[in-house]
């Protein structure tokens, strides 16, 4: 995580009442949302939402029907070309050409990014790297596994070092290691200051690599902010499980009275402890664990999740 | 325009890589003009050929056309034409596939004399002339050897033996053959044909190309295009020289092998380049407009052969010049098809102009500038979303 709400400084990218209809069908509804510099931000939504219809706009693919997107002051627009080369688009399906090698892909949206010859050359060289396929920068596209298509998808996106990188769900269908190195590239990648725009319906993704999120329904944005503000919002708990023997009502009764706890629920062989902050309220509860003379066997926190608060705003789950 | 050439590169590199448009540009319409010059032998195909007759009312030249008018020479109708001013400007209208011109005083080559038979042919008429020479030979043939056995002999209704015989075959022939129409020549089937197929196939490279931006749609490379500063308009003008090179080369090198491999004779480069230009894009627009009727992969393949073939019928790419029959050689005008081989039809038989070459030209490119600004606008909607 690289920035906070509090520090963000002038947003790169600015989007305001985004709309855009299909027929009669609204797909985006009014979404209004910042990124900092350096910052990552999330939009998490399951399928038909409306996140690849926002990026498309965000990217200048689409039309907005109303709304405006600006990059770095830049507006953003279909012939927007000022816009578009501080962003670069790794889009959800792999969109290379299986024809190409990755070299020469990376060298033909290169040069539609207006790269000068010698610094595309090295760039080429430093992306291939950076997604590990310099080895086989070669071989047609077409001749990769899937875990490949994908990492040469990214280098695409990087080539021509953008301000802001936009990633659609980028790790739908791919086997478990490559979805790990992918993520890892992109920690790596916000740790490195690069503004990233990351849509995914993988709540696990989002609390990962996202400073921020947006929960994205029915084309609008229903709530925005870092993980422990959405939760608050909705004001969901962390929960402590205490495994522990003995009398563990008496417990549960002297764990009720500390402050910030919520709840209370003994239960065989636990207790089930609701509170505000478990950071904050974790050595307190051990504490009087042991003064309630118990046999702690384990203790285990869990922090509220996205799917909860999504759950808790739309009334379904993720992934319904 | 960088960005154009980097899109155009790059389409063509794809499609020489997956060989589509080695296949489409140069393989298919190559092999295919070779076949029909093989089977067909020629342009033509008409079940019947009319050869006029030009012959004076009495006389040997009267009793020889009266004889071609009875005879029952299926598929060939032999009809009598007054004069060979007449006969001539028949031929040149299409009337007449071709004439034969008996003169008045043939009787004199039996008498020691010497005459000439005149066959006037339209060259783009290859069978239909044909014909009508096979025709006047026939006759010049029996009328020399009578001729050469008179002048041994002195005498008709004389003996005839071997040494008579020998000595009549070693005089000079008392006949001969001309053609009439000194200025044009024969049109080969396989400069035709290449002309023909190559234009056919270019429907279908454009097709393709179309076709294209609905593949790179569905696969996601149109929007990274699009992500780049680049706009819809220059993707789209990207492919267009893109096909306008693949239909250029194609064109080309079915004109050097034709020319080199088979013989062929397609006229004065300067104007047979002309005509390859404005055909190439007469047929890249109106295949652009075409394809943009339709709205998926499926729909192009299906709307490009469809206009592909219905214009090849109407416009004659499958008969040639002429053979058609007259509605169809009519409605042959009104097709690219038809003005891009009457042009290279009067190329090749050197009966071209340069005024005429280039109207047919301005024509070519004017039906492909109309239709394809307005199916570049139509796919250009659906590119620019």
């Amino acid at each position: 995580m690289s920035a906070s709400p509090s520090d963000r400084p002038e947003p790169l990218l600015s989007c305001e009442g985004l709309v855009r209809r299909f027929g009669d069908r609204v797909a985006v509804d009014g979404v209004s949302f910042e990124i900092g510099r350096g910052e990552t931000y999330g939009l998490l939504g399951p399928n038909g939402a409306g996140k690849t219809t926002t990026i498309s706009m965000v990217a200048g693919i689409l039309r907005a029907d109303a709304g405006t997107v600006a990059v770095a002051g830049a507006p953003m627009g279909t012939g927007a070309c000022a816009a578009k080369s501080r962003v670069g688009l790794v889009p959800q399906d792999v969109a290379l050409y299986d024809d190409l090698t990755a070299r020469e892909n990376l060298r033909f949206f290169g040069r539609l990014q207006r790269m000068v010859p010698e610094v595309l050359g090295r760039r080429c060289d430093e992306v291939l790297e950076v997604v590990g396929l310099a080895d086989r920068a070669d071989d047609r596209v077409g001749e990769y596994s899937g875990g490949m298509k994908r990492r040469a998808n990214i280098a695409v996106g990087l080539l021509h070092q953008p301000d802001l990188l936009i990633l659609d769900e980028p790790t739908v269908g791919v086997d478990p290691q490559s979805r790990n190195q992918i993520l890892e590239a992109i920690e790596a990648l916000g740790g490195a200051g690069l503004s990233v725009l990351y849509t995914t319906h993988y709540m696990e993704e989002a609390e990962r690599l996202c400073d921020r999120v947006g929960i994205v329904d029915g084309g609008r944005l229903v709530a925005e902010g870092t993980r422990r503000e959405l939760v608050a919002t909705v004001g969901a708990h962390d929960r402590i499980l205490v495994g522990a023997r003995g009398d563990l009502q008496r417990l549960g009764t002297v764990l009720a009275g500390l402050a910030g706890v919520a709840a209370v629920e003994p239960a065989d062989g636990h207790v089930d402890v609701l509170v505000d902050d478990a950071g904050r309220r974790l050595a307190e509860v051990v504490e009087r664990c042991h003064a309630a003379e118990v046999r702690v066997e384990s203790i285990e926190v869990r922090e509220p999740d996205l799917e909860a608060v999504f759950l808790h705003l739309t009334g379904r789950a993720l992934r319904d | 325009m960088r960005a154009v050439l980097v899109i155009a590169r790059g389409d063509l590199v794809r499609r020489v890589r997956n060989r589509s448009a080695l296949i489409t540009a140069v393989v298919a319409p190559l092999a295919l003009s070779v076949v029909f010059s093989l089977v067909v032998g020629g342009p033509g195909g008409s079940a019947r050929f009319d050869i006029g007759v030009v012959a004076g009312a009495g006389g040997l030249s009267g009793e020889i056309a009266t004889g071609l008018l009875e005879a029952d020479a299926t598929p060939v109708r032999f009809v009598r034409i007054d004069s060979s001013t007449t006969a001539a400007r028949r031929v040149d209208d299409g009337e007449l596939d071709a004439a034969l011109v008996i003169p008045a005083g043939i009787e004199e080559a039996v008498g020691g004399g010497a005459v000439t038979l005149e066959v006037l042919r339209n060259p783009d008429q290859v069978v239909s002339g044909g014909i009508a020479e096979s025709v006047a030979t026939d006759i010049a043939q029996r009328l020399d050897r009578v001729a050469r056995v008179l002048s041994v002999t002195g005498e008709a209704g004389a003996r005839v033996d071997g040494s008579t015989m020998a000595a009549a075959m070693e005089l000079e022939s008392a006949v001969a053959v001309v053609a009439g129409r000194s200025a044009g020549r024969d049109l080969t089937p396989a400069a035709f044909f290449g002309a023909s197929m190559s234009m056919l196939f270019l429907f279908f490279t454009v097709g393709f190309a179309s076709e294209s931006v609905l593949v790179e749609r569905r696969q996601g490379t149109l929007d990274r295009l699009l992500s780049t500063p680049t706009s819809a308009a220059t993707v789209l003008a990207g492919k267009a020289v893109s096909v306008g090179v693949l239909g250029l080369v194609g064109f080309c090198v079915v004109w050097g092998v034709t020319t080199l491999g088979f013989g062929a004779r397609w006229g004065r480069w300067p104007g047979v380049l002309a005509v390859i230009v404005a055909t190439t894009v007469a047929v890249a627009g109106v295949a652009t407009f075409a394809a943009s009727l339709a709205r998926t992969e499926q729909q192009t393949q299906t709307v490009t052969a469809a206009v592909a073939f219905t214009l090849a019928l109407l416009g004659g790419n499958f008969v040639g010049p002429g053979q058609s029959p007259e509605l169809l050689g009519t409605l042959s005008r009104l097709t690219p098809n038809g003005w891009a081989l009457g042009a290279f039809a009067d190329l090749a038989t050197d009966t071209a102009t340069g005024a005429g070459t280039l109207r047919a030209a301005a024509v070519l490119v004017g039906f492909g500038v109309a239709l394809g600004a307005v199916g570049a606008a139509r796919i250009h909607r659906v590119v620019q979303r």
